[in-house]
């Protein structure tokens, strides 16, 4: 349990996780006009262009030791990665409570919260690794599940009445700290395979949009909330099968919150000026 | 004991304290309403609640408690629903909420005032399944009155109508409607449904609310009745294909085992009787084949179809039966 991560940082995937919980949020979050096919044209390029910023940034950041720990320059940009992924923490406990509270009522993500830190704190990143793995395997079972239950409901037909029009949430790209500290949080050379990251992002957004376009039209699926494409799932007995997903999506939020705890400690150890070795207990 | 454990002691207590702040004593003892009944009168909007109560399962539509039928009375759509809300022995849950009923004295007022609310009670849903019914509030709460078993025959009745019945989201597209009414003193479903667009209220026939729903795709299992031979269709695949100024409709049929063998006369009954329902739909506002979109399909542009103003396209229709 306690045994120290052998490369440091965290595996692509254990950290595409967390991405991928918080996309989707933004997803069944949103309310605002979107058009399937102006968010793939004009988000798709923005996802690529992330990407290769994201790549950039990580070879001149891992050229220039911006996250060694060591000088001036180093600590100033442990810092103020630091205070970004704060903002990003206090982002990802709003949205999880937020979905508590209006889909179960309940206060849960608060009433968890100080445990997740301490975990989050405490735990070396070889457990989020192991711990990912399965979570990725139920979010692929209920991904397919939602899929099975939305079959019959989906009508390709149903893309053509849009209007096409630019609003900026077409973009639809987040800024996410971790696509700019990928040196830092990746061990050795595995950042490369995390530059890819935005794009995956970009890929659960746009399979939201496409499945409300697809389920109610490109018109009127418009301006919904994203909640209703989850409520539409069917599978004779069980006719409520949203509660299942949020609350799997639920847990894909914690295990971020905990993952961003851990990577704002290794972030307070630099700007300490202590090596990554000597925080994993 | 050390300073450093009585610290740590002291954290743990703090971190129990933080999450017992938050533990609530919820009550999960809700009167589950499994469908929603509205009728909208020149005067007022009259409201009925089917529900469960209160040992409905937790998270299945085949809850095994007994329905029952509650009604409330208020100006607006609000007003009665918290009316009906009222006689309810626990506060409502609607995460099992199925079914809509709208009056057919009123149906176009009564989908537009009960879209918003849908929309803003978060456990409500826009895949509700929607259905008419023809007697008004106090009739069903006068014969649910007399007969303790109505309420759960009603709901059973939208059950059974689930697949042939829309869902709310599909409002845009017009809506064909079962009919749901009282006859002689049975719930009963109408064969003839009703056609729900922006431009108003349409009744179709009972030939052509069959071929409706063949061209809709809703359920299964259709019976026609040609040349007074009843013919069961078990399973139908549609295609649609833009040639020319028109489209073709390919229908294949797989009938039922019993049923007998339809002629070629009979075949192109069904032909007729396909393009006819394609147009008396189109002349009610209602693409019900989406040929709008697979026009655009072909021409690979997004063209102006719109129903209410275009002539109904020419509609080729072949069926095929198998075997």
């Amino acid at each position: 349990m306690n045994q120290p991560a052998v490369n440091g940082g965290f595996a692509p995937q254990t950290l595409f996780l967390g991405l991928a919980a918080s996309s989707l949020a933004s997803s069944f979050l949103k309310t605002e006009e979107l058009s399937a096919r102006s968010f793939l044209l004009w988000g798709l390029p923005a996802a690529l262009g992330l990407c290769l910023l994201s790549a950039l940034l990580a070879a001149e950041f891992q050229a220039r030791e911006l996250f060694s720990g060591k000088g001036v320059f180093s600590r100033l940009g442990c810092g103020v990665s630091g205070l970004w992924f704060a903002v990003e923490l206090i982002r990802t406990v709003r949205t999880a409570q937020e979905v508590c509270w209006s889909q179960f009522s309940s206060m849960a993500a608060l009433s968890v919260l100080p445990l997740l830190l301490w975990a989050g704190w405490a735990l070396p990143e070889a457990v989020f690794d192991r711990s990912s793995r399965v979570l990725w395997w139920l979010a692929g079972l209920g991904a397919l599940l939602c899929a099975a239950g939305l079959a019959g409901q989906l009508h390709w037909q149903n893309l053509f009445p849009a209007s096409y029009r630019f609003t900026g949430a077409d973009l639809g790209q987040i800024l996410y700290p971790e696509y700019f500290a990928l040196t830092f949080l990746c061990p050795q050379r595995q950042w490369r395979k995390a530059v890819w990251m935005p794009l995956g992002s970009f890929g659960v957004q746009a399979a939201f949009c496409f499945g409300m376009a697809l389920l109610f039209g490109a018109r009127q699926g418009s301006g919904l909330p994203g909640y209703e494409l989850l409520r539409s799932w069917t599978l004779g007995a069980f006719s409520r099968f949203d509660a299942v997903f949020l609350l799997l999506w639920l847990a894909a939020m914690f295990f971020r919150i905990c993952v961003l705890a851990h990577i704002l400690r290794l972030l307070w150890e630099k700007f300490r000026g202590r090596s990554v070795c000597e925080v994993s207990p | 004991m050390s300073r450093r454990a009585t610290l740590r002691l002291l954290l743990l207590g703090l971190l129990l304290c933080w999450c017992g702040v938050f533990l609530r004593s919820e009550n999960t003892e809700k009167s589950i309403v499994r469908a929603l009944l509205l009728e909208q009168t020149p005067e007022q909007w009259n409201v009925a609640l089917l529900y469960q109560f209160p040992e409905a399962a937790a998270d299945s539509s085949d809850a095994a408690a007994s329905v029952q039928l509650c009604a409330g009375t208020g100006k607006t759509l609000e007003q009665a629903l918290f009316a009906a809300e009222e006689h309810l022995p626990q506060r409502p849950s609607y995460r099992l909420c199925e079914y809509l009923f709208l009056n057919t004295g009123s149906l176009r007022g009564e989908l537009s005032a009960c879209e918003p609310l849908f929309c803003e009670r978060a456990d409500l849903r826009l895949a509700t399944r929607v259905l008419a019914v023809t007697p008004g509030c106090e009739e069903l709460l006068a014969r649910a009155e007399e007969e303790e078993r109505f309420p759960e025959q009603l709901l059973q009745c939208a059950k059974d109508t689930a697949e042939r019945a829309p869902h709310l989201y599909e409002r845009g597209k017009g809506l064909l409607l079962p009919v749901v009414q009282l006859k002689e003193g049975s719930i009963t479903l109408q064969k003839e449904a009703l056609l729900l667009t922006e431009t108003g209220t349409f009744s179709l026939t009972e030939e052509e609310t069959e071929m409706a729903r063949v061209l809709l795709e809703y359920g299964q299992e259709h019976t026609f009745t040609v040349e007074e031979t009843p013919i069961t269709i078990r399973r139908s695949v549609l295609g649609v294909q833009a040639a020319g100024d028109g489209f073709t409709v390919q229908l294949t049929f797989q009938k039922k085992a019993a049923s007998a063998t339809p002629t070629e006369t009979q075949c192109q009954k069904l032909e007729t009787l396909c393009a006819e329902t394609v147009q008396r739909c189109w002349d009610a506002g209602a693409d019900i084949l989406s040929l709008g979109s697979v026009r655009a399909l072909q021409d690979g542009q997004k063209t102006a179809f719109l129903t209410e103003k275009n002539a109904c396209p020419a509609v080729q229709a072949d069926v095929i039966f198998l075997g």
